[in-house]
């Protein structure tokens, strides 16, 4: 920075203190403080014959005259019995209340589930409910458990999270059994806000939305952690371990139903047994096709989550083991630095798996001979439990890595609690930021240019010119990309549409031939009748 | 009754006493780390912070909700919220970052609960006075070039006069993250500023 920079800075950033001071000046509500603070036990009122409803004012309530008081209540009376009963909005009231009251009840919830996923597309996964509570941002990106710790073992959830193709909607049951599942087990249920109805789905089913990787966690990753030898450090210079992993979401809230493509970037920085997480999560909001910067989505939109007594079952505070922490800056989330490089264990072309269980590799020395050397890997890390969220999944290492002291690999350690860890190797052939673009596939892509694009064009002003230049360049990089592959993709995806469109013709005649078919069987049944 | 007669009124204030009651800088981190301890009990302590810090909450508050009123209650909740504390570590802690922090979340609770108000411009509230109304309306008209990240920062390091290191530490980011997003913000601030004056 100049001095002439540094002078002007000054002189603004006194300007801006004295204009906010000027503000804060008459700012006077210490008594309201000092009253909510302490209440009556520092006030002395013996000799002041205050009353406790002239306590009030000093909160700031206003005490009302006694006349003012009964017309208020004859006023009211009069609304109560004679008025809203007959309004809309009562009679709206009226069913939500008693909506809500059916929807709550543990019963009606169970059976609402049980049609529910009978007819649906959904998801199930199984797991423990300690696991569930821990790790709730590796299972439900923006939901956490709906139950509490239990002390009673062998407790488990089980989620329902209705799905269009693999990607996932907001609408999810949750259920808390004992044991093995069975409609006996079960303690707990629980409901998102979230209801699709059936018409939505099909509308969405034909929009093809599609998981899509997304290169915002790693930009992110890039920005807050730096390279120390094996390590990845961050500010403090502590070792950590971080990770990501993206995908979609269809979320609706309210009558408004957005696609939102997130990236949820965690790191620890401990003993991963006993370290907790910090997290973030970047989102893109699509409705109707269109980026919608402004969407905020609801997080744990949880509706209800009852027990068997029809008591709540949401817990008192959360047992979570991630804490969220401002990890996506303002920065450009396609700035991707050198000094870290990605692996993805779970997308089979970069790493292999290997054992299991404990930390040892066998090495074949001869033929005969196996040698089991105990080892630390290179990075532990809890991975989703969705297959889809998993294979995103992208672990980060410094670029000034060094080999492995018997094996040019590096090697990572990754799972969930309940099925177990994996060791990966992945050789240290690693992926520079270019090289991050040229392994996507045709939808990631696209997605990645329609995000630059919309940075570009509509949120241009906030980057500087070199970032400009860099984010055209990554552009015009992809979009070369997207060339290469459009010929056989577009090809592909356009096949398929087509394919679907027709199944779904098809689907429509054969269901309107079966509806001919059999009323033409009733009417000649009913022409029997009548003969007869 | 003011903060001011409040504070003076006090019995058992007697190393308050000679403190200046327009200071508004923080004292020394032991001071300040004392009297949120003993600001559950005393009433002094807490009168005395909240005359160090009264205008520094205040600030965060507004860059965050940008509304005076919400801004006023922030302050009111966030010592409320302060005089509750049962464990603070005067050793560890620093107060004033601690206090800033509650301040935060405070203002983003707030601004999270009226955000559809907040959001329509005829509702902002800017407060009574003609002053008020006028230093309002121009910080909000400047702030508003930057996104909300900035706009904090710039408040955090402007008015409540915090370090980089604080800030970060407040909003969680990394230290270099807090310089770049500053810088930015300043560099459109001035820019932005520079165009209103010479309109005007």
């Amino acid at each position: 920075m100049k001095k002439n920079d540094l002078i002007e800075n000054q002189e603004f950033e006194k300007m801006l203190k004295e204009k906010m001071n000027g503000l804060s000046a008459n700012v006077d509500c210490f008594d309201k403080i000092a009253a909510r603070a302490f209440p009556d036990k520092s006030e002395d009122f013996s000799d002041s014959e205050l009353t406790v409803n002239e306590l009030e004012n000093i909160t700031g309530k206003h005490r009302r005259l006694p006349v003012l008081k009964w017309v208020s209540v004859a006023a009211a009376l009069v609304l109560v019995a004679g008025v809203l009963p007959k309004t809309i909005m009562m009679s709206n009231l009226k069913q939500r209340l008693m909506h809500k009251q059916d929807k709550t009840t543990y019963r009606e919830l169970l059976s609402e589930i049980k049609s529910e996923t009978e007819n649906g597309s959904y998801t199930i996964l199984d797991l423990p409910l300690d696991e569930y509570i821990a790790n709730d941002v590796l299972i439900t990106p923006f939901y956490s458990c709906p139950f509490g710790s239990s002390s009673k073992n062998n407790m488990n959830v089980r989620l329902y999270i209705r799905t269009v193709g693999d990607v996932w909607t907001n609408q999810i049951y949750a259920v808390e059994y004992s044991g093995e599942y069975s409609e006996s087990s079960i303690v707990a249920t629980a409901s998102s806000k979230a209801d699709f109805s059936d018409k939505e789905i099909e509308k969405l089913t034909n929009e093809q939305i599609k998981n899509v990787s997304s290169t915002a966690g790693m930009a992110a990753a890039s920005e807050l952690f730096s390279a120390d030898g094996n390590n990845l450090i961050d500010e403090n210079g502590d070792a950590v371990t971080a990770a990501d992993f993206s995908g979609t979401v269809i979320y609706k809230s309210g009558d408004d139903i957005c696609t939102v493509y997130f990236d949820t970037l965690y790191y620890h920085n401990g003993a991963m047994e006993n370290g907790s997480y910090y997290y973030d999560t970047h989102t893109d909001c699509y409705v109707d096709g269109v980026l919608d910067a402004s969407y905020i989505i609801p997080e744990n939109d949880w509706k209800c989550s009852v027990n068997l007594n029809n008591n709540d079952a949401f817990p008192g505070s959360s047992g979570s083991a991630f804490e969220r922490a401002e990890l996506f800056s303002d920065a450009n989330p396609f700035m991707i630095s050198d000094n870290i490089f990605r692996i993805e264990p779970f997308a089979k072309s970069y790493a292999e798996q290997m054992l299991t269980d404990d930390k040892k590799l066998d090495l074949f020395l001869t033929r005969q001979t196996v040698s089991s050397i105990p080892f630390e890997p290179t990075a532990e890390i809890s991975v989703p439990e969705y297959e889809a969220f998993q294979k995103t999944t992208s672990v980060f290492f410094p670029t000034t890595i060094q080999k492995h002291e018997y094996l040019d690999d590096i090697i990572i350690m990754a799972g969930t609690q309940h099925k177990g860890y994996t060791l990966f190797y992945a050789n240290q052939d690693f992926k520079t930021s270019d090289d991050v673009y040229s392994e996507m596939g045709f939808d990631d892509l696209r997605y990645q240019a329609q995000i630059l694009e919309a940075m570009i064009n509509i949120h241009g002003s906030q980057f500087t010119d070199d970032q400009l230049i860099d984010m055209k360049k990554q552009l015009s990089r992809i979009n070369s990309l997207i060339i290469k592959y459009s010929d056989y993709e577009r090809t592909s995806a356009e096949n398929q549409a087509e394919m679907q469109a027709e199944e779904i013709q098809r689907q429509a005649e054969s269901d309107e031939q079966q509806r001919i078919k059999a009323e033409k069987t009733t009417n000649h049944k009913s022409d029997q009748t009548v003969t007869r | 009754m003011t903060a001011d007669t409040n504070f003076s009124a006090g019995g058992d204030g007697i190393i308050f006493a000679t403190l200046s009651q327009n200071s508004r800088t923080a004292g020394p981190i032991g001071e300040v780390n004392q009297l949120i301890i003993e600001c559950s009990t005393s009433k002094e302590s807490l009168c005395r912070l909240y005359e160090m810090f009264k205008d520094n909450v205040f600030a965060v508050a507004f860059s965050i909700t940008a509304d005076y009123h919400l801004s006023e209650d922030c302050v009111t909740e966030t010592f409320v919220r302060l005089s509750q504390v049962k464990k603070f570590s005067h050793t560890k802690g620093d107060g004033k970052g601690f206090i800033l922090t509650i301040a935060r979340n405070v203002a983003l609770e707030l601004r999270r609960r009226y955000k559809r108000e907040i959001t329509d411009d005829v509702i902002l509230n800017y407060g009574e006075t003609e002053q008020t109304v006028e230093d309002s309306i121009y910080i909000n008209q400047l702030l508003r070039y930057l996104n909300d990240k900035q706009r904090q920062i710039v408040v955090l390091k402007c008015c409540a006069e915090l370090t980089f290191k604080e800030i970060a530490k407040i909003m969680r980011a990394p230290e270099t993250t807090i310089k770049s997003r500053y810088k930015r913000a300043i560099t459109i601030l001035q820019e932005k500023a520079g165009v209103t004056s010479e309109k005007e």
